[in-house]
This record gives structure tokens, C-alpha cells and sequence, in this order.
């Protein structure tokens, strides 16, 4: 089974860029501009990894979202890693805290993140052997 | 006791009766006279100094609260009265936990006020190592940043000063340090924004350019993803450039502005005929121009200023949409100024939106739409204010958005007559 990718960012462009990044690897990815849809299309798509931009305008955040999803017990399984604009300290702390499990830091290089989503998909697919 | 020469000296007699003849008198008697001139000047020396001391107690800009040996507050001063609300009558002989709760009010939880009791304990013990040779202790390192929020939110530095002499009591200083901690704050925020503002277009060219690097696309998704290397550049050059203009600005306060009197009707109409070149969409309607007085204006700044409100008005307006600009003279209360008014029909902003507006980086559209850095707005106010005058802004969703810039006319006594 294809993993599935949910790619959050209310900037087209970072879209954009994040699904060409990932698109020639065995993916399935869909795309969401706000936190409010993202979370719509993870409850119905059950997505196995989600990049989530943590500065969102609208009813609900990176935070938020991700405080959510832990909250879900439908989601909570979710891998989630965070992409952010602010590269401070406490920023990421609070991004750990509201439930991220790992973050890339903007500006990011397109190689970086496609090994970032290997190791990830390789620990995703240790713990349903472990699991089975 | 006063000299032949005019000089005197306080004296204290005192005399006593040895023995008396038969009709009563005195015989014998034994007196002294005591010069205490010197006592008597040092009383006054005390009185004197006590007035003063009581001057600047009272007239402190720190807030003060004394303490005596019983721990019960003694002397509060008019500052502190004035940060914290409280009343001096309500204050005076309250005991240290006593004081401590109607602190913790203040602060809104217990937690957020540490108590007195606990700050002297903590100075005592530092006291044992460190013995100031003033034979006072100043226990200057165990200041404590207080955050009260009633009746007004405001920071405040705890210190607390112990005497040597007179061991139980203790004086307490507070600094009302709210502007200093606002302005560090707002420091933090803007360059964390800035940051954040560098990354985005950052990480666009950064994983654009490495893909192209990478693989290779087709021809239109290349061109698409060049342009957009292109755009996002540009976004940073132009960042850049209007942050350096607005720091520029801010640090020299105006004495980079150029100030010359001139007409203002033909920096106007040039402007305008600016964004009326062939081959360029937008049209600026100009609306005929009253006669103008002449200004004392910065000319090159004062375009920028304008650019930048046509500028807006186009991008957040529909293609064929209008925008027009129109200039009056007004009069208020004797003082002339002109006003420039800039007029759209785009999507206008919400309350929320407008309330804003001058904040450095805002931008009411995220979506990476259209282009900008959110300092427009902030420029433009900045250079207005440098001139003496103001910016409005008035705005409707839906229906579009009045800019009106006024900058008031230098009356001149010699142009006059």
C-alpha cells in the first residue's frame, strides 16, 4: 500500500514545490490551504504522514491542527512533522509540545525532505511489522 | 546669647541655690551656662535633611514602601500609590503577608507575587557572605521582575535595601519598567516576523532552484517554476529595500528628508502620469486639482508615499477597476493643510483587517497572492508623520478603500505679507 502525504501550507507556491519534491517518489499526496480542511480531509483520507505549516491564517493554525489530531483517537497515529518560518528555540518547543514528532525549518532543501519522509515511512513500516 | 559685635550662640542655664539670707534672698548660688551652639545647629541640620529626604521620597519616580521593626509598612510613597492604585490610608500598618495578598490581587494569582517574607530570608542569607562596606546591604541581585495587571498592566522591578543599623527594617523599591520591556518586546516580535518574512520567499527559490538542479521537467513547469524564482527574488530585494527606508528613517528621526518648499498640484499630477504609461493596465483617474499652496515636503518621499498608495490600491483592486486621486485645500481651525485622497473599488478590508494596517509585516492576505511585504503601509505612514501630518484610512469589505494623506501648509509671516 502507498503511503499517503497530506501537504498543509496556505502559500501555492510551497504547495506546490513540497508535492514536485515528493511526486516522482511511490506516494499519494493531497494538498490543503487551511487547517480547518486539513483536518476535513485527514478524518475521511486517513493520511499516514501530514506536513504541516505551523503560521496558517483562518479558524486554526499548525498548532492547533495538531493539537487536534492528538486529541483524535482516529488521527492520533498520525506522523506529524511541521514546517516553519520561525527557527527559534521556542518555537519549536511548542510545536514538540502541541504533538509534532519531528520539523524542518524553512527555508528547506527539497533533497532533505524526501530523505526526511523515507526515514519516516521506513519507521511507519518497522512499527506495523512489529505491530503484525 | 549675643556678642557686643552682633554674634550669638545658644546657651542652656541652669543655676541652683545653695543657701539664703533671712529675708529670703539668695546667698550663694552655683550655675552653668552650656554652649550648645553646636547641638542646636546639627537639630537644624537633621530637620533640613529629614525635609529633604522627604522630597525625594515622596517625589520619587520609584514607588517606595518602608517597612518597620514590627514588619508592618510604615511610609508609602505617592509612586507607588500612583502604579498600583492603591490607596496610602488603605496600606499603612499592614503586616508583610498582608501586603503580600494585596500585591498577589494585583498580579491576578498568588503565584505571580513572591512573597516579602521569602525575598528578606533570601538577602539574609546572602547577607553572610557579602557585607556591603557601606554598612548597608543591598540585596541588588535578588530583584524581582513584578507583573501586575490592575489597575493597568505594568512591569515592575522589586529590590529590597536592609540597614545595617536597624536590622528588621526594610525599605522596597519599585521600578516601573512596562516601556522599556514593551520596546524589547516589540523588537523580538519584529525580527522574528522579518525572519519569517526572508523564509518563506527563501524556501520557494531555495527547493524551486534545487529541483531544477535535480531533474528536469517539462518546458512549462520550468518557466513556471523560473518565474516564480524571479517573483520570489524580487519580493526579497524589495523587502529588503523597504526595511532599510523605514530603519533609515526611524534612526535618523527625518534628517535624511530632504525638505524644500514647492507646489505640490505638479508632484501630484506626475505621480499619476507615472501609472498612465502605454502598456501598463492600470489608470489612475485625476481628478482636476484646485489650486494648491506651496508645501514643505521632502518631493522624492512624498512620491514614494503616493506610489505607494496607488500601488495598493491597484493590487488589491479588479482589473478594469477604478482608482482615482483626487487633492483638496482644507481648513481647520486656522490651520491650512492639503489633503490627498486615493480612492479604490477593490475588496477593501474588514475591521479586524483595518485595525492593522500600519503594523510592520501585517499582510491581510497570506495566501502568497499577491506580492508584498506589508511595509507599504508602515512607510507611508512614517514619512506622512515626518512632514507633520496624518494618514487615514477608511474601508469597507466589498467596496474598496480611501487612503487620505493631509500635510499641512507652513504658514509663512514674509509670503504672507
Amino acid at each position: 500500500m502507498k503511503h499517503r502525504i497530506l501537504l498543509v501550507d496556505d502559500n501555492a507556491e510551497v504547495r506546490n514545490l513540497l508535492r514536485l519534491t515528493l511526486v516522482t517518489s511511490p506516494y499519494e499526496l493531497r494538498e490543503a490551504t487551511n487547517g480547518v480542511a486539513a483536518l476535513e480531509i485527514m478524518r475521511e483520507w486517513k493520511p499516514n504522514i501530514v506536513l504541516l505549516d505551523l503560521m496558517m491564517p483562518g479558524e486554526k493554525n499548525g498548532l492547533q491542527v495538531s493539537r487536534e489530531i492528538r486529541q483524535d483517537p482516529a488521527l492520533k497515529e498520525v506522523h506529524i512533522t511541521m514546517l516553519t518560518a520561525r527557527g527559534q528555540q521556542q518555537d519549536i518547543q511548542e510545536g514538540m509540545k502541541a504533538g509534532a514528532d519531528a520539523y524542518i525549518i524553512k527555508p528547506f532543501s527539497p533533497l532533505e525532505l524526501r530523505r526526511h519522509i523515507q526515514d519516516v515511512v521506513e519507521v511507519i513500516n518497522r512499527r506495523r511489522l512489529e505491530g503484525a | 546669647m549675643r556678642y557686643k559685635e552682633g554674634s550669638g550662640k545658644w546657651a542652656l542655664e541652669s543655676g541652683m541655690i545653695f543657701s539664703k539670707s533671712q529675708d529670703g534672698k539668695a546667698d550663694n548660688m552655683v550655675g552653668t551656662i552650656t554652649d550648645i551652639t553646636r547641638y542646636h545647629h546639627l537639630d537644624e541640620a537633621l530637620v533640613r535633611n529629614e525635609e529633604a529626604m522627604r522630597t525625594i521620597f515622596s517625589q520619587s519616580p520609584d514607588g517606595i514602601v518602608v517597612f518597620d521593626h514590627k514588619h508592618e509598612v510604615s511610609l508609602v510613597n505617592e509612586a507607588f500609590c500612583r502604579m498600583t492604585g492603591l490607596a496610602r490610608d488603605h496600606l499603612l500598618g499592614l503586616a508583610e503577608a498582608q501586603f503580600d495578598a494585596v500585591m498577589q490581587q494585583l498580579c491576578g494569582s498568588e503565584a505571580r507575587y513572591s512573597s516579602t517574607a521569602n525575598a528578606s530570608s533570601m538577602a539574609e542569607a546572602r547577607v553572610a557572605i557579602h557585607v556591603d562596606p557601606k554598612h548597608r546591604r543591598r540585596a541588588s541581585d535578588r530583584e524581582v521582575v513584578v507583573e501586575i495587571f490592575r489597575p493597568e498592566q505594568r512591569v515592575l522591578l522589586r529590590s529590597l535595601i536592609e540597614l545595617e543599623q536597624d536590622r528588621l527594617s526594610r525599605v522596597m523599591y519599585f521600578r516601573d519598567i512596562t516601556a522599556a520591556t514593551q520596546v524589547e518586546r516589540m523588537k523580538s516580535e519584529f525580527l522574528s516576523t522579518a525572519a519569517h518574512e526572508l523564509r518563506t520567499p527563501m524556501s520557494i527559490i531555495l527547493g524551486y532552484a534545487e529541483l531544477l538542479k535535480m531533474r528536469t521537467f517539462d518546458e512549462d513547469a520550468q518557466i513556471r517554476m523560473i518565474n516564480s524564482i524571479y517573483d520570489q527574488s524580487q519580493s526579497i530585494v524589495k523587502l529588503l529595500n523597504e526595511l532599510l527606508d523605514l530603519a533609515r528613517i526611524e534612526a535618523r528621526a527625518g534628517k535624511a528628508f530632504n525638505m524644500m518648499k514647492l507646489p505640490i498640484a505638479p508632484i501630484i499630477t506626475q505621480i499619476a502620469e507615472s501609472f498612465m504609461m502605454p502598456g501598463d493596465a492600470r489608470k489612475v483617474t485625476l481628478l482636476p486639482l484646485p489650486s494648491l499652496p506651496e508645501l514643505m515636503i521632502d518631493r522624492e518621499k512624498i512620491g514614494q508615499a503616493l506610489n505607494n498608495c496607488l500601488s495598493n490600491a491597484f493590487k488589491f483592486s479588479g482589473k478594469d477597476s477604478e482608482v482615482s486621486l483626487e487633492a483638496h485645500l482644507e481648513n481647520s481651525g486656522g490651520q491650512r493643510a492639503v489633503s490627498i485622497i486615493v480612492r479604490d473599488h477593490g475588496i477593501g478590508m474588514s475591521e479586524q483587517e483595518l485595525a492593522r494596517v500600519f503594523e510592520k509585516f501585517y499582510r491581510a492576505d497570506t495566501s502568497g497572492r499577491t506580492l508584498g511585504t506589508g511595509l507599504g503601509m508602515s512607510l507611508i505612514k512614517e514619512i506622512i508623520e515626518h512632514h507633520g501630518g496624518d494618514v487615514y484610512i477608511a474601508s469597507e469589505p466589498g467596496k474598496g478603500t480611501v487612503i487620505t494623506l493631509t500635510l499641512p501648509v507652513v504658514e509663512n509671516e514674509e509670503m504672507a505679507s
